[in-house]
């Protein structure tokens, strides 16, 4: 059951997540996320990864890229439906080992973020 | 007309349904003619055969729009929608049967899309955007089957899935205008505030608009054989152990892949 109520606002927030290793047999990763517009939850999807993740961190990492091209699509599709309040695409995950290596590599200029596809 | 030389006609034939009502009495008796498009060689009778449906996304999506931003939330349905595609290309059919005519060696030729052709839906497709355009409505590039009509103070959203259509928006004049467009070029039925669309009910209330799949869960239940077994929770017990045994392989593979394909 999905409640959409009214008058909540504009934002879109997504979330994303990974279970590294998750699957028994291939030892990929399982990646997962939802976006929320306002309160209602709009799209969702876990699927396993291609290939082997080596760490839980790249299996975030990697869900988060596949995350960001479904947020921008969603963008998009804002744009055509002239929701313009939309600004900021918000991308929330839980690993604090990758917010390190993000922070350390944007100090030392090396990280080429997001748009670039990672595999 | 006379059969062009070096052109194969389609062959064609009648089915026949018999329509039952909700209480499993007989409503109608339905025949239709549909033509058989297995035999159409691509490039040389038709061309394109894709149509975009609505992603479920989309779908959520402007749902979520219509009750953020207070919008009346409409439904259409289309009757026989593939009936009303136009074939420019040269399809010749063979004359149904039942169809006496005067001289030997006669063919059709089809101005009309007919179900069973490879390129019924693309048709109907093309058709409907064709008329939305006119109307000034705007294609949206992210997904094909989304419309959306904004003027200087109001704003409506059209989406197609197939035959079915649901329209949202802030102003009933703009609405109850495209319902009349579409009803003079199609014979729409407009089925009133949006309830049920592709498995989804839709509920509306004071606080909103809430999505429920109760009756596509029962159905599947149903069509499963598992109406009356016990509940048990999800995500499962994730120390449970599963191995294989010797026991004998599932017998019917289909079945169980129609019903992973309805699961996902």
């Amino acid at each position: 059951m999905l409640k959409y109520l009214k008058g909540s606002g504009l934002h879109l927030q997504s979330y994303t997540n990974a279970d590294w290793a998750g699957c028994k047999d291939t030892r990929r990763s399982i990646p997962s996320h939802c976006f929320f517009l306002g309160q209602s939850l709009i799209s969702w999807r876990t699927t396993k990864q291609p290939t082997v993740s080596r760490s839980s961190s790249e299996a975030d990492y990697r869900a988060m890229e596949s995350a960001s091209c479904e947020l921008q699509w969603l963008f998009y599709l804002l744009r055509d439906l002239h929701v313009t309040c939309v600004q900021l695409l918000v991308l929330y995950c839980d690993n604090q080992s990758f917010c390190h290596i993000v922070r350390e590599k944007l100090q030392a200029g090396l990280f080429k973020l997001l748009p670039v596809t990672y595999s | 007309m006379d059969l062009p030389p070096s052109i194969k006609p389609i062959g064609c034939k009648w089915v026949y349904k018999v329509k039952h009502s909700v209480d499993g009495s007989i409503e109608r008796y339905k025949s239709s003619l549909v033509a058989k498009g297995y035999n159409q060689i691509e490039g040389l009778d038709y061309f394109d055969t894709f149509s975009p449906v609505a992603k479920v996304t989309t779908v959520r999506l402007v749902i979520a729009l219509a009750s953020i931003n207070h919008w009346f939330l409409h439904q259409l349905d289309v009757n026989n929608a593939f009936l009303h595609g136009d074939l420019h290309g040269y399809v010749y059919m063979i004359i149904p049967a039942g169809v006496s005519t005067s001289k030997p060696n006669q063919v059709c030729k089809l101005s009309k899309s007919l179900y069973g052709l490879k390129q019924t839906s693309r048709k109907w497709y093309e058709k409907l955007t064709r008329l939305l355009i006119t109307n000034g409505y705007q294609q949206a590039t992210s997904d094909a089957s989304l419309f959306t009509k904004k003027t200087f103070d109001n704003f409506t959203v059209l989406l197609v899935y197939v035959d079915d259509i649901i329209l949202a928006g802030d102003s009933i004049s703009e609405i109850t205008f495209i319902k009349n467009a579409l009803y003079q070029a199609f014979k729409i039925k407009d089925l009133g505030t949006l309830k049920y669309f592709l498995g989804l009910e839709v509920a509306h209330s004071q606080s909103g608009i809430s999505l429920c799949k109760r009756k596509y869960c029962l159905d599947l239940l149903h069509d499963s054989g598992l109406l009356s077994s016990k509940p048990v929770s999800t995500p499962f017990d994730p120390s449970f152990k599963l191995h294989s045994d010797s026991s004998a392989t599932f017998t019917d593979v289909s079945a169980y892949r129609r019903l992973i394909g309805r699961l996902i």
